[in-house]
């Protein structure tokens, strides 16, 4: 501990460009820290993350001989790295920086309130400040990087990612747990706007796997527990035994035999994951819009099957001759409660799934080209072709595909009793009640989330907006997930078509191989550490810890003692107090120095 | 084979966007060298000038100047302001001769300390119609704008009177007048398109054609609502009242092929539904009116924002403006299709009018002239293998990032310009030749 005064503290107090200084008094925050005995100098500004933010901070620390600087600003999720890296440019130990949160934490929460915004403001700076000058001098751990990377799932998604990773030139884990590559593009028709066919698409990127000496598949794999952190993830594997289906469909794709058994392995260690899962399609109810009830009702992907192989000249469908078909569209997407019908246990789905629009209207002018005679409803409540993809919708439109907006309250109704009939409102027609007779009804069914808990448990990652995995920052860090060396390619992060999904892929690669190419990682030094004199070894702290960070170790005289493996310890700090001795303390937050923080914050305010 | 040695930077960037921005930073991350030229004095592109992004309402200068800061402060990244590309040649060995017009500052850019004095001396105010969109007022000459990088001032020649009393306030002697123009030349191994998009410049007849004050663009409102704004509220052009009922007309610049923009630009759904959500804040009594043919609210968490902003009483009316008049008292009269129950032909009065513009690409016929890649129907930059590698053009070793290819988001901006970083590696290390050559959509039809 080190209750050293402080020579030189500087504190930066940000206005976020009103985001903080229409509700926090910055300049009086800065004038009534500038009194606090260890600060040297505060300041308030504009943009503290701008370039000139930066440099002023860095060159006070020049000027004056700053030891320790504060930013008060947003989240330290958006700028702790920002400005850890000014101080650390500037010559300061970046570990004995501290960010305070005075924008969400504050100014977006007592936003009717300015003294007492401006009040709570100086109380979390005061904390701040309180713990800076008991903060030790940390330096990074480092460790070897494991120069391997692994892609899970074998979609475009997964194979673009482990395919640009190989050509870095180095070795790549490809593990897809069905029999085959390909994933569900394999399931579509084409590909817009190019209209490239989907199998021969996935047919070349296989054969680039293929001829690709870096990449080590493993199909019929499963990773079914995983461990590690960032530079030396392990990934325990278990192969299922199902050989692979020789249908006369499948052979079309050249799939590849298992001919990863050379590396027969359970464990793979690896430096960095990108996790390719991809999407489920949510499968209507029974009795949702007719679907179980009739043949008739069938979803989008099931008639995309249906044409692939299609020869006739009539559109016939379960014995049935197919004059007029309607479209549904936000089938499982964009739920409204009380006005969709859930299953049980599900949670709403109020997200759009970003390419049913396209793919609809995609294969309602298909059946126009295939059978010109068919006549087509598509029931919509916003068409999304966006981008170049608008030119689907016009063709739909000159192909007289019949639209019909119903509101977004009042889903269309479809009777399965003798014929088959819809009954809707067409805003179009300024509220027209409309029922038609058809013969066959297509569903576009959302994306959803692929159900993996346990990989994203043991992973320690989260999953967000409507159950798909949520990156690092929505903006700005897409491909990231929140954990180090952790990437998400394509769908899993949420729905994409195949060039998003590419372009994501693609992207993760740049993130993950410059991690791969470098030999040394550095990890944050807030981790865990034992007090070897107080520590009895009695392991009240490993079955805390969910990390295996803790093991016992056998001391002299027969003793035990815990020991820390500083890699996967990740500063939650769980262990702390399992253990009843205080043996355990996390750095930069020991239990000392978060009292004297909250004491500083108590201590009182006149403004 | 790209001899690496001959080059004086491995890749050069056209444009330092968002999109720019991210390639050269991840490009610099890999230990390339990268030199990032922008026509404008600043970097930063369209992003620096909004106010918050949808859906996580992060204000945008917040998220963008340490991204401006880390490509510009990147040890592998060179950065030229008011650098215009101006043409190349391509050698056997893959790599290029480009030439890049550095247009004068008039301001010496090792000398200005940016400390804005001689804005304060110059006498001259004008309509700031860059940075601003006509929404705000600068000097002839000073730092663009508040976070604009480099913090170096910039002299407009052609409305500066040459009074010289910058000259004299500036304690660092950083003005000179008569500074040049100057032709740069530079060996590079690949080149990277990010120049971005414009609003559609045409506002049509019946919307007023650009006449009517108050009827403003996406634009023109995002400068009013940015907190880096000169107006810091939100009033009508006409008289600076304080509008109690705004109109969005959405689709006011795409989906229309009598304007030569028959796409959708993707974002306009989103930004009118973002500023509408911070006018209910700007100016909390305005009833504010989005009219729309669809909501396009398709990226993730996007139509959970709709739904919030449906929830905040942002009216959403499903119809088509036909025309928009401007009424005695200055106000916006617009002729209405509504659909839905009750709809038909309405005239609904709103005292400020904003046009959602459309997204058109930067990339023109004089930028072709000097670098010939060939162009989709759109007009944006074409991309030879659009699904399975995209952003390679139609030139080897000339790749396209962010909305020079299309109308995107911010997000997919990002990861277009981190996916073709890959791409401009791989081709740098030799490869990726062959995927230049064959073009993946005429496989079969």
């Amino acid at each position: 501990m080190n209750d050293k005064k402080l020579e030189k503290l500087g504190v930066y107090v940000c206005h976020c460009g009103g985001n903080i200084s229409d509700y926090v008094n910055t300049s009086k925050v800065a004038e009534v820290i500038q009194q606090e005995p260890e600060v040297h100098m505060a300041k308030d500004f504009i943009f503290m993350c701008s370039d000139a933010g930066q440099k002023m901070i860095a060159e006070d620390i020049k000027a004056n001989d700053l030891t320790h600087v504060i930013v008060a600003s947003c989240s330290p999720r958006l700028h702790h790295m920002t400005f850890q890296k000014v101080v650390s440019e500037a010559g300061i130990n970046p570990f004995t920086y501290r960010h305070v949160n005075i924008r969400e934490q504050v100014s977006w929460v007592t936003s009717h309130d300015e003294p007492a915004a401006t009040e709570k403001a100086i109380r979390l700076i005061r904390g701040a400040i309180s713990a800076v000058v008991r903060l030790q001098e940390l330096a990074a751990i480092e460790k070897q990087m494991i120069q391997v990377g692994a892609v899970i799932g074998g979609g475009v998604s997964g194979m673009t990612a482990a395919l640009d990773i190989a050509n870095q030139g180095l070795p790549v884990h490809l593990i897809e747990s069905s029999p085959v590559l390909g994933g569900r593009t394999l399931d579509l028709d084409k590909l817009y706007p190019y209209e490239i066919p989907a199998d021969k698409f996935v047919q070349n990127l296989i054969k680039k796997i293929n001829s690709n000496e870096n990449i080590y598949i493993h199909l019929n794999t499963e990773v079914v527990d995983t461990a590690g952190t960032i530079g030396d993830f392990t990934l325990k594997l278990k192969r299922a035994d199902n050989k692979l289906v020789n249908t006369e469909e499948m052979q079309s794709f050249e799939i590849i035999e298992n001919e990863s058994d050379a590396i027969n392995v359970d464990e793979l260690h690896v430096g960095t994951i990108t996790i390719a899962t991809g999407f489920d399609t949510y499968v209507p109810l029974d009795g949702e819009y007719g679907y179980g009830k009739s043949k008739q009702v069938i979803t989008l992907p099931d008639l995309i099957m249906h044409l692939n192989s299609y020869k006739k000249k009539r559109l016939e469908i379960n014995g049935k001759i197919i004059n007029k078909v309607a479209m549904i569209h936000c089938v499982g997407s964009r739920q409204i409660e009380d006005v969709h019908p859930l299953r049980e246990g599900a949670t709403l789905n109020n997200g759009c799934s970003r390419t049913c629009c396209t793919a609809t209207l995609q294969q309602a002018n298909r059946l126009k080209d295939m059978f010109p005679d068919i006549d087509i409803y598509d029931l919509y409540r916003d068409i999304r072709t966006y981008g170049e993809k608008e030119v689907y919708y016009k063709k739909a439109s000159e192909n007289n595909v019949i639209f019909i907006k119903y509101p977004d309250e009042e889903i269309p109704q479809v009777d399965t009793n003798g014929s088959l009939k819809i009954r809707t409102v067409d805003e179009l027609t300024y509220g027209l009640e409309v029922e038609v007779e058809v013969d066959l009804i297509v569903l576009a069914v959302a994306m959803i989330p692929r159900a993996k808990p346990r990989l994203i448990e043991t992973l320690s990652l989260a999953t967000g907006v409507n159950g798909f995995l949520q990156e690092a920052h929505v903006k700005l860090q897409p491909v990231e997930s929140p954990v180090d060396g952790i990437f998400y390619a394509g769908t899993a992060q949420g729905p994409k078509d195949v060039r998003e999904s590419t372009m994501s892929a693609s992207a993760t690669s740049v993130k993950a191989s410059t991690l791969l190419k470098k030999e040394i990682v550095e990890l944050s030094p807030y981790i865990a550490e034992v007090n070897t004199e107080i520590c009895d070894g009695n392991g009240d702290c490993i079955t805390q810890c969910e990390y295996n960070a803790i093991s016992i170790v056998p001391i002299d005289d027969g003793k035990k003692q815990a020991i820390i493996t500083p890699a996967l310890c990740v500063s939650c700090g769980a262990c702390v107090p399992a253990c009843k001795k205080n043996a355990i303390k996390l750095n930069g937050y020991e239990i000392t120095t978060i009292l004297a923080e909250v004491k500083a914050m108590v201590k009182e305010v006149i403004l | 084979m790209i001899n690496n040695e001959k080059l004086d930077y491995d890749a050069l960037i056209i444009g330092a966007g968002i999109a720019g921005i991210q390639t050269a930073v991840d490009l610099g991350n890999m230990g390339l060298k990268v030199l990032m030229i922008d026509k404008q004095s600043s970097i930063g592109g369209t992003m620096i000038q909004l106010s918050k992004v949808f859906p996580t309402l992060d204000c945008a200068s917040c998220i963008t100047t340490p991204k401006m800061s880390a490509a510009f402060n990147h040890a592998n990244v060179t950065t030229k302001t008011l650098a215009e590309f101006s043409g190349f040649t391509e050698f056997s060995d893959d790599t290029f001769e480009v030439e890049i017009k550095q247009k004068s500052r008039y301001v010496d850019i090792g000398a200005c300390t940016g400390c804005n004095e001689c804005a304060d001396a110059c006498p001259v105010i004008m309509l700031d119609d860059g940075y601003d969109e006509g929404m705000g007022y600068k000097k002839a000459i000073g730092v663009p704008f508040a976070t604009a990088l480099p913090q170096k001032a910039v002299l407009d020649i052609d409305n500066c009177i040459l009074c010289g009393r910058c000259a004299n306030a500036c304690s660092t002697s950083a003005i000179h007048f008569e500074m040049k123009d100057e032709l740069l030349k530079y060996r590079v191994g690949a080149i990277v398109i990010a120049t971005g998009f414009h609003e559609t410049q045409i506002i049509k007849e019946r919307f007023g054609g650009g006449r009517i004050k108050n009827v403003i663009t996406g634009k023109q409102m995002e400068r009013l609502l940015a907190p880096t704004g000169l107006s810091q509220g939100i009033f009508r052009p006409s008289d600076s009242k304080i509008p109690w009922s705004i109109a969005y007309v959405q689709c006011a610049g795409s989906r229309d092929a009598s304007i030569g923009v028959p796409y959708c630009s993707s974002i306009c759904c989103m930004f009118a539904i973002k500023q509408a959500i911070l006018l209910s804040a700007a100016a909390p009594l305005a009833d504010i009116t989005i009219y729309n043919m669809d909501i396009r609210a398709f990226g993730k968490g996007y139509d959970e924002f709709y739904e919030t902003a449906r929830n905040m009483g942002i009216n959403f009316v499903k119809g088509k403006v036909a025309l928009i008049e401007e009424t005695e008292t200055g106000s916006t009269k617009l002729h209405v299709e509504v659909f839905g129950e009750d709809g038909g032909k309405q005239e609904i009065e709103h005292d400020l009018t904003v046009l959602s513009m459309g997204v058109v690409p930067q990339w023109d016929a004089l930028m072709s002239k000097k670098l010939p890649v060939s162009l989709n129907v759109d007009r944006f930059v074409k991309e030879i293998r659009f699904s399975s590698e995209p952003g390679l053009t139609t030139i080897p070793g000339v790749f396209a990032v962010g909305t020079s290819t299309g109308p995107k988001d911010i997000v997919d901006s990002i990861i277009s310009g981190s996916s073709v970083a890959g791409k401009v590696a791989l081709w740098l290390k030799g490869e990726l030749r062959d995927s230049f050559l064959v073009e993946e959509f005429p496989v079969v039809m």
